[in-house]
């Protein structure tokens, strides 16, 4: 069902495209259309006459290469390296003149002997492909709202993750990195909005073919060509149950043509700690506690200075070193890379080593009609893991006036330990004692073969495989902290394989001034996963590590634990799709996919996924032609229905689980085999239909280009756990499709090359996004499923976050603190008057904020003065609020007293005697602009257009920011609908950096 | 031409080959299809476990049924501690403690969860041996300790919330109504009378822990036993009968050590008539140990789990035990020392001295309160999910001669005869270790048999059923006010339940 689209947009877009067409503008340029002359007898009779002429630039340079075809005919030549041509043509006939990087001319023949040509400059990018999924199309075509950022607008600087190099440059696609920069965290990728409360959020991402996000572990990231972005329903909706979290679609570079040339690229770069001190120093402390408790100095102030969080860091080194080769012929082309990255991570004993080498070759034969492009890529990657960054989350609140060794406490291992406080572990001897170390490996690959049936029909067929294996070992020895036993050992192997087959047809015809593309194939795509883990503990001699698991005296003792699991699933689908233009004016695309999923129920397998959008490029009509400071204009509106599958496997089915309750029986322990879930047998997608119009403008030459989208989105089905009555149930809840929620919002990008001359260049960008997101409902009293409201996310034992029909999800809803009262305990504001505050109830609190931002900002800024380039980007994100969850738990009196250290913000209100609680104080308007990276090059002049790029980056110098604690950056996900165990896990953190970088890129 | 033909046969057959793929079955590989299940003898006690263990999740969880049983009485306070660790939790013990319901309370919520999790999985099991092909000879009994173990975690829910809803048919999908007490005391005592012949009636390690005859008659005391104060109706006589039932099976008599029933290894206590079974391995449980002690005791008992310093015993609780009372060593008061003799310390230095009076219901000192050892301490449990080994007593013998006695106190309008004296005195024998203590038919009063019931019964969950019964669950206590209404005496339905069954409506006066 489609949304009415807010009507201001409408008005707005009309307004504008009037003033447009009424402006009256000079012309710049060039006149295609030639003058008709009439026929004289002379030309009827030399039908086939020989034309002659100079192609130029627009510059007057004559350009070598030029294609100059007859039009209709297999007729054609090329200008020779002054810029001539000589060719036959008949009366009635066209010359068509093309050359890649300019706009193609047609020009009529009627009698002229010597046709000059001067070809303009093609507008940027307008030809440049754009990948839609199952085909490419160029983006004057494309009528979804797509984005691409090709390889020069990536990010600069020490990227961990390919995703990184998007990050902040596709409006609408908000990229949070989970873990700062720890070389094993990840990012979290939300598309416009919150699309799910339950189902996974993570995009579909597609490298080369290739699905699974664990390819991006393995990429090169100087081997991408360009990230293509589908957002809108319209353009993800031909990856059905997939789509719903966007399509994210990676090309790699292609394979030069000719003599074998080679690219070599270097990366180093040092890191040092971004944050502030939110706690205080050992001199600090003692000065607290000197003013505040004087008495307990004795037994808080232990003596010596100690910087925590320096004792856990180091100063990391990263370096990356990347080389490819490619060369071939038409016949047959190759490209191959090794890459290689050496990543140390910030905290001690945290770092990963990858290593990658990929093949690609390309091959046509029989006469071009059948082409057979493959791809292998290994990749082998070492990790040693923080262990859940719990150490660091110690040093942060450890008292800093004790030492970080004893040496007379030899039960302990040397480290300075509290005995009588638990839960305190010292941060040293948290790394120090403790050993994860992962190996993974990987192997992918993927074919594509098409054979040319007919000359309009093509059969493709595509394979694609993706396995990858892991081995992971973790150690706790004896002297870590509180573990209680002696050594403690992990270790589990996990091996995943997935495995593709889309044969399909392609069919391409141009009857006249229509052109039709059409594709249809099918899809079977399987998972599997297996893994296995042990565990066992009390082991008499450390030096095993985790290398001789069957050690540990708890095994003989029956308390060791082991498991192993195995679980897959399919997804089958029939998908075509037809694109249609008339003189690439009108622009019509529709396509469809019938998918299923064996995730789904019995009664909802399959599902149907259409999609249809318009485009209509303006400035190729004929009043539009003389509005010559338009360059280009298109409007465009499509609406899709795509959905969300990433739910675990078997939720419909009613199945028999081991449990991890034992129960005696018999005079023995048994396994309890207990049902898993409550089955049903309606589970389903979720799933999304999505309207968005836009439109793509170019003003001056394309001096200054954009987009405008405007969309509206609403999710159906939405995934929950519901309550249900037990009895009848047996489990307390049901996985059930019921909600909806929809998001709506704009996205505008404008760029502009506002200085272009020959020696100077400046291009200027600026990205903005915003979104409204609502939660139109989640129940059906109807089927059962009741839930007006939901309190989630706990804090200090206390939910943070009301979701309640109606409004927006992330609404943090807290008890309003007014003052203290005379016994130094918080006063909360009485809403409902009933002269009684109940802090659990809502009718006692009020909205404070919201987790998810109002709109996000991004301004990149890019010069070029003869060899030297700089550019900077600047990311914003504004309007959110976060949990400081420190200062939530630490700036109190009571905290102090327990043996922690607190924050300093305590004192701007010293006298607040009270414990743990959470309210309004607690919750933080977190806003911010962050400057990502500033990047200053120098591109060497070598001959043989070899080249050569030295560049030094700055990255995440600077935040600017109100919020006080750790990093503003805090990934949505923490804030997750799913209530959440423990709060005090959200204050695991890694820590965010700045990076200073030296590289270099060489072509040769 | 024919070239042409070969290309139209590949497209054809390519075709129809590819669509020919279309299944998209589930292959299970870790779990069961249940279609497959309950297809032998042994199958269907792995399933019967299912309703068994969910009894251990409620019985000793302080954040549980354990919780809204003890917490709520004069017997046992959480108090706000001005050092030290202490169960804060946002309030919710304090709100227990002062009987200020909430609908949104934790324990409340998971002893609702938790025994109608139990009613299910049996009514669940029970449909599915029922209908299994399996042919054993111990079938009906199994369906019957199910019915029973049903019944029983039904009474539970009657005992806590009053009106519930009663479901006994897994078939029957239809949301359950809601019973009034009335009602359902009626229903579950039909189906403890009727599932009684088929349970076994000796007590042996090969029905430890699951129903038995003694199991039921128990119940179906406390249920008659307590018919005046829920139903109106008094059935102190049948009370007396199910309390004779037990007694003359011959098998039960009480321990002559008070703590054996509480060790950790009571496996052969002959007293324990209904237990729910702990070990270590279990992961999960039992933890007075946390609740109870003080961290400064890690090193005595080489514990690195955490302990919480929560739970203490009100002062007017612990000052109801003569001196000469052998039970008083369930408690630990005074200054506390590790095996060396060295004083154990708290976290601010000074001495750790457990002292009966507690400052204040939010401004308890750190050792204030006396502590609970009347269970056995292990040593050596850890932080990676080690609780406690002894088994968990949630009916013995000693409260069958308890109850009997105040049965036959009730039918002759408080005052005891001497079959009732000598019962009381049989419980009071064994805990001076002498008859220099023992009642008359003058002293022995229905107040003195409820602070008898206390002193043995302590800390035992049976508490707050007692004091509603004796009248004095409105009565002011340490840091609880008096209340004006007896609403209390139920606790609400929890508020994540109310939306999600129409049929249930909130109890009087929340």
């Amino acid at each position: 069902m489609i949304r009415k689209p807010n009507c201001r947009y409408i008005l707005f877009g009309a307004c504008l495209l009037f003033l447009m067409c009424t402006a009256d503008t000079a012309v710049f340029g060039h006149s295609i259309n030639g003058v008709k002359k009439k026929n004289s007898m002379k030309d009827y009779y030399n039908s086939q006459n020989q034309v002659t002429g100079l192609v130029t630039n627009e510059k007057g340079v004559p350009l070598a290469d030029v294609t100059v075809t007859v039009k209709g005919s297999a007729k054609g030549t090329a200008t020779d390296s002054k810029g001539n041509y000589s060719i036959e043509v008949g009366k009635g006939q066209s010359l068509v003149f093309s050359y890649v990087g300019y706009e193609e001319q047609e020009i009529k023949y009627t009698g002229q002997r010597v046709i000059n040509v001067q070809l303009n400059v093609s507008y940027k990018s307008l030809n440049d492909i754009v990948a839609i999924g199952y085909g490419t199309t160029t983006k004057k075509e494309v009528t979804g709202a797509v984005t691409t950022i090709k390889a020069n607008d990536f990010n600069k600087g020490a990227i961990l993750n390919p995703i990184g190099l998007i990050q902040g440059k596709v409006p609408g696609l908000a990229i949070t990195r989970t873990e700062g920069n720890n070389p094993n965290g990840g990012f979290q990728i939300l598309l416009r909005g919150l699309n799910t409360l339950a189902g996974g959020k993570q995009p579909l991402i597609i490298v080369d073919g290739i699905v699974g996000a664990n390819t991006l572990d393995m990429l090169d990231p100087n081997e991408i060509e360009s990230v293509d972005v589908l957002k809108d329903g319209s353009a993800a909706s031909i990856y059905g149950t997939r789509a719903t979290n966007g399509v994210i679609l990676i090309t790699t570079k292609r394979p030069k043509i000719g003599k074998v040339s080679y690219e070599f690229s270097n990366q180093l770069s040092r890191e040092v700690l971004s944050e502030h001190n939110r706690f205080f120093t050992a001199d600090e402390y003692r000065t607290v506690v000197n003013k505040y408790y004087p008495d307990l100095v004795q037994t808080l102030d232990k003596g010596y200075s100690t910087n925590w969080l320096k004792e856990i860091t180091r100063r990391p080194l990263r370096q990356d070193y990347s080389f490819s080769a490619s060369g071939g012929t038409e016949s047959i082309n190759f490209r191959a890379n090794l890459y290689y990255k050496d990543d140390e991570g910030i905290v001690k004993k945290t770092s990963a080593k990858t290593m990658t080498p990929s093949l690609f070759v390309s091959s046509t034969s029989l006469n071009g009609r059948l082409k057979i492009d493959a791809r292998l890529m290994y990749s082998f990657i070492k990790r040693e893991g923080a262990d859940n960054n719990n150490a660091i989350f110690q040093a942060v609140v450890r008292n800093p006036t004790e030492p970080v060794y004893d040496s007379t406490d030899m039960i302990h291992g040397g480290y300075y330990t509290e005995i009588t406080s638990s839960g305190q572990l010292n941060p040293v001897a948290m790394i120090n004692e403790h050993t994860n170390n992962i190996e993974e490996q990987a192997f992918a690959g993927d074919v594509m073969a098409s054979y040319k049936l007919w000359p309009t029909l093509k059969l493709n067929v595509h394979y694609s495989f993706n396995s990858n294996q892991n081995y992971e070992g973790t150690y706790y020895t004896r002297y870590y902290p509180e573990l209680g036993t002696n050594g403690d050992a992990i270790v589990s192997t996990a091996f995943n394989h997935n495995v593709l087959f889309e044969p399909g047809l392609e069919f391409n015809k141009m009857i006249g001034d229509h052109n039709i593309r059409a594709m249809a194939g099918y899809s079977y795509y399987e998972n599997q996963n297996e893994s296995l883990g042990a565990h066992n503990y009390d082991f008499a001699v450390e030096d095993f590590s985790y290398n001789n698991i069957g050690a540990g005296s708890a095994l003989g003792s029956g308390l060791a634990d082991m498991g192993s699991n195995k679980n897959s699933n399919k997804l089958i689908s029939f998908y075509g799709r037809v694109m249609y233009n008339y003189r690439e004016k009108y622009l019509l695309s529709t396509s469809a996919r019938y998918e299923g999923s064996s995730r789904f129920g019995a009664n909802n397998k399959w599902g149907l996924f259409p999609a249809v959008s318009v485009g209509w490029r303006v400035t190729e009509e004929n009043f539009a032609k003389n509005l010559k400071w338009i360059s280009s204009l298109k409007l465009r509106a499509g609406y899709g229905v795509t959905g969300n599958q990433d739910i675990d496997n078997y939720l419909s089915l009613s199945r028999i689980e081991t449990t991890n309750r034992l129960f005696y029986y018999n005079g023995e322990w048994l396994n309890t085999y207990a049902p898993a879930s409550n089955p049903n047998p309606d589970l389903k997608w979720e799933k999304k239909g999505e309207f968005d119009a836009g439109v793509d403008f170019g003003f001056f030459k394309n001096r200054i280009t954009g987009t405008f989208d405007y969309y509206s989105r609403k999710i159906s089905d939405l995934l929950w756990n519901y309550d249900v009555p037990v009895p009848p149930n047996v489990y307390p809840t049901t996985f059930a499709n019921v909600g909806i929620l929809s998001n709506h919002g704009i996205e505008l990008s404008l760029s502009a090359d506002i200085i272009k001359t020959k020696n100077l260049l400046w291009n200027s960008t600026i990205l903005y996004a915003q979104n409204k997101n609502k939660l139109i409902s989640f129940s059906d009293a109807v089927r059962g499923y009741k839930l007006d409201y939901l309190e989630v996310n706990p804090v200090n034992g206390t939910w943070s976050q009301l979701i309640l029909k109606g409004q927006p999800v992330g609404n943090f809803v807290t008890p309003i603190y007014i003052g203290l009262d005379s016994a130094g305990e918080a006063v909360y504001k009485d809403f409902n008057k009933d002269g009684m505050i109940d802090i659990g109830s809502q009718d006692d609190r009020a909205i404070v904020g919201n987790a998810y931002p109002k709109f996000t900002l991004g301004w990149t800024n890019e010069f070029r003065y003869k060899q030297f380039d700089l550019s900077f980007f600047f990311r914003g994100v504004f309007g959110q609020s976060l949990v400081n969850y420190e200062r939530a738990l630490y700036e109190n009196w009571k905290s102090l007293l327990n043996g922690r250290n607190i924050v300093k913000s305590v004192l701007d209100n010293p006298d607040y005697q009270g414990i743990n609680v959470f309210d309004s104080r607690y919750v933080e308007k977190a806003s911010y602009v962050k400057l990502e990276y500033i990047t200053l090059g120098y591109n060497f002049k070598l001959k043989n257009q070899n080249t050569l790029r030295v560049y030094i980056t700055g990255q995440n110098l600077l935040t600017i920011t109100n919020y006080k604690g750790v990093d503003p950056e805090e990934p949505i996900s923490n804030f997750d609908l799913r209530p959440a165990v423990n709060g005090a896990e959200n204050l695991n953190y890694y820590p965010y950096t700045r990076t200073f970088l030296f590289g270099f890129n060489i072509n040769f | 031409m024919k070239k042409n033909n070969l290309k139209i046969c590949l497209f054809l057959a390519f075709a129809i080959s590819v669509a020919s793929c279309t299944k998209l079955n589930e292959d299970l590989y870790s779990t069961l299809d249940s279609q497959n299940f309950y297809k032998n003898e042994q199958e269907c006690i792995l399933a019967m476990g299912d309703s068994y263990s969910q009894l251990a999740y409620q019985g000793g969880n302080l954040w549980g049924i354990y919780g809204t049983q003890l917490i709520p009485t004069d017997e046992a306070v959480v108090p706000y501690r001005l050092t030290g660790p202490f169960l804060g939790n946002n309030g919710i013990w304090l709100d227990l403690h002062q009987h200020k319901f909430k609908s949104n309370n934790n324990p409340i919520q998971s002893s609702w969860q938790y025994s109608f999790k139990t009613a299910a999985s049996c009514n669940q099991v029970i449909y599915e041996i029922d209908k299994s092909p399996a042919k054993f000879n111990k079938k009906p009994n199994m369906i019957a300790e199910l019915k029973t173990l049903r019944a029983y975690a039904y009474y539970v829910a009657m005992d806590l919330f009053g009106n519930i809803p009663i479901s006994l048919d897994f078939a029957d999908t239809a949301l359950p109504k809601q019973y009034s007490r009335a009602e359902a005391f009626k229903i579950i005592e039909k189906d403890l009378q009727d599932n009684l012949p088929l349970l076994d009636a000796e007590p042996s390690p090969l029905n430890y822990g699951r129903c038995t005859k003694a199991l039921a008659f128990t119940v179906l005391a406390k249920m008659y036993l307590n018919a005046q104060v829920w139903l109106g109706t008094p059935m102190w006589q049948k009370a007396i009968d199910m309390c004779d039932s037990v007694i003359n099976l011959g098998y039960y008599h009480l321990e002559s050590n008070y703590f054996k029933n509480f060790m950790i290894a009571n496996e052969d206590s002959k007293e324990n008539i209904f237990v729910i079974p702990y070990d270590r391995k279990l992961g999960f449980g039992w933890e007075m140990h946390e609740y109870t002690l003080h961290p400064a005791f890690g090193p005595v008992y080489d514990m690195t789990a955490p302990m919480w310093n929560g739970i203490s015993a009100t002062e007017a609780f612990y000052d109801s035990y003569d001196s000469a009372d052998l039970r008083i060593n369930s408690w630990m008061e005074g200054p506390q020392y590790d095996q060396s003799g060295q004083p154990l310390l708290t976290t601010t230095g000074t001495p750790l001295i457990f002292t009966p009076s507690i400052g204040g219901l939010k401004t308890a000192g750190e050792g204030d309160g006396v502590r609970c050892k009347k269970w056995e301490f292990p040593h050596g449990l850890q932080t990676k999910n080690e609780s406690m080994d002894n088994d968990l007593v949630i009916f013995r013998y000693a409260d069958i001669l308890l109850m009997k006695a105040e049965a036959i106190m009730r039918l002759n309008g408080g005052t005891p005869d001497q079959t009732a004296v000598n019962l009381v005195n049989m419980v009071r024998e064994r805990a001076f270790g002498n008859s220099d203590h023992d009642y008359t038919i003058a002293t022995l009063t229905l107040d003195e048999l409820l602070n008898e019931r206390g002193r043995e019964l302590a800390w035992e969950g049976l508490r707050r059923q007692d004091l509603i019964r004796f009248g004095k669950w409105e009565n002011a206590w340490f840091g609880k006010p008096a209340e004006s209404d007896k609403h209390t005496e139920i606790y609400p339905i929890p508020s994540n339940v109310l939306p999600s069954n129409p049929n249930l409506s909130q109890n009087p006066g929340y």
